[in-house]
């Protein structure tokens, strides 16, 4: 009985880690300037697409 | 007039705004086919009227058609094959990735039925990859793609985004494949308005295998999608509530790095929109160009791929109301 205690213990304390570990984290710092604007009429796709990287 | 049979498998929110538009493009003759037959009759009769006919037919009638939108939840694959036997064009608005791969596993079998299947026509994938085309005019070589999703569309998107959450993502990294799980990667990223900025996560999603399909030059390609808490604690259980029949406005962007002029050049486009909105107009207008002929290569298709006439597709979409948006001075 002890036993199952003790590993339904283990169990919800790393459940409980898991989860806060989950939920936490670290955003990348993220630009506070700039903004949205209306994008200008579209001129097509690349005139030479063998220019793209290969 | 367009007199062409189109058929449209599915009468939710997203296959009610597909009929819709496809209205607005001047298709005549649309079939409607729903797992719910009242859904269906209750979409027709929304949308027949003297001039035009629309009707709610079973899921064998939609093999008269030309092109049929498939705007259902996933699996597409399989009726896809039925379709494409029968020479049949298909749009698909799949966005699961394993449906997407099966969609695009069909190219030899539609080319020999001289059928055109269009996978991923919807916001993400779709629209993404007519954006990622359109921006290479701005760069001389590209190298990376960043795409990033808030929102869902109708019930089926939502039960599709909540699985996306508990998979695994693929992104293709200095040309491998990366898996990593879902819900990781946390980045904060800025939508046009008025969605603003959301914390973005990786994703089970199809946007950087079919990207890699439309340019295969591309190095680094990510998706990520919107999720709070919640929806990231409960990923892996079941719904725990089930889905708003549509989801509040969403939005899309991508962010393409590459070089012009020798300099490092960062251009990010969205579009800020109700996702359903989004993907029907998408895949109406892709349907609409499988139909006039504008698209001729058959097989399996993405939008951006090249062989497809993306700035008219584009141009389309933006004709119909969407507002395309830049990222300027950060």
């Amino acid at each position: 009985m002890n036993f199952i205690r003790r590993v339904l213990m283990v169990l919800g304390i790393a459940g409980a880690a898991g989860a806060i570990l989950r939920l936490k984290g670290r955003s990348e710092p993220s630009s506070t300037r700039g903004g949205w604007r209306p994008m200008p009429p579209l001129d097509g796709e690349s005139a030479d697409p063998s220019s793209a990287k290969q | 007039m367009l007199s062409t049979k189109i058929g449209v498998l599915g009468a939710g929110v997203t296959g009610g705004r597909v009929v819709e538009h496809l209205r607005t493009l001047g298709h005549e003759n649309i079939l409607v086919c729903d797992s719910i037959l009242a859904r269906a009759q209750r979409l027709a009769s929304l949308h027949s009227s003297s001039g035009s006919r629309v009707v709610a037919v079973s899921k064998e009638e939609l093999f008269e058609c030309a092109v049929v939108v498939l705007a259902y939840g996933e699996p597409h694959a399989p009726f896809a094959q039925q379709l494409i036997q029968r020479g049949i064009s298909i749009v698909s608005l799949s966005d699961s990735v394993s449906d997407c791969m099966n969609l695009v596993a069909l190219d030899v079998k539609a080319k020999e039925h001289n059928a055109i299947v269009i996978v991923g026509a919807a916001s993400s994938p779709g629209v993404t990859g007519l954006l990622l085309r359109s921006m290479t005019s701005r760069f001389d070589t590209i190298d990376e793609a960043h795409v990033a999703l808030h929102g869902t569309g109708g019930p089926d998107c939502a039960r599709q985004h909540h699985h996306a959450l508990s998979g695994q993502s693929i992104g293709w990294h200095d040309n491998e494949w990366l898996r990593r799980p879902s819900g990781s990667g946390r980045e904060l990223c800025w939508f046009p308005e008025p969605v603003g900025a959301y914390d973005c996560y990786r994703a089970e999603l199809p946007d950087p295998v079919l990207l890699k399909k439309a340019m295969p030059e591309l190095e680094r390609i990510t998706a990520r999608v919107s999720a709070t808490r919640r929806d990231r604690f409960t990923a892996r259980l079941p719904m725990l509530a089930p889905p708003h029949a549509e989801g509040g406005m969403g939005a899309v962007r991508i962010e393409v790095r590459g070089n012009r002029a020798g300099s490092r050049i960062v251009e990010i486009a969205g579009i800020a929109e109700r996702i359903a909105q989004l993907a029907g107009v998408v895949s109406a207008v892709s349907a609409h160009a499988v139909v006039t002929n504008m698209i001729e290569v058959r097989g399996a298709r993405v939008l951006g791929e090249e062989g497809l006439p993306n700035t008219e597709l584009l141009n389309m979409v933006l004709a119909s109301g969407v507002r395309l948006h830049q990222f300027v001075g950060a």
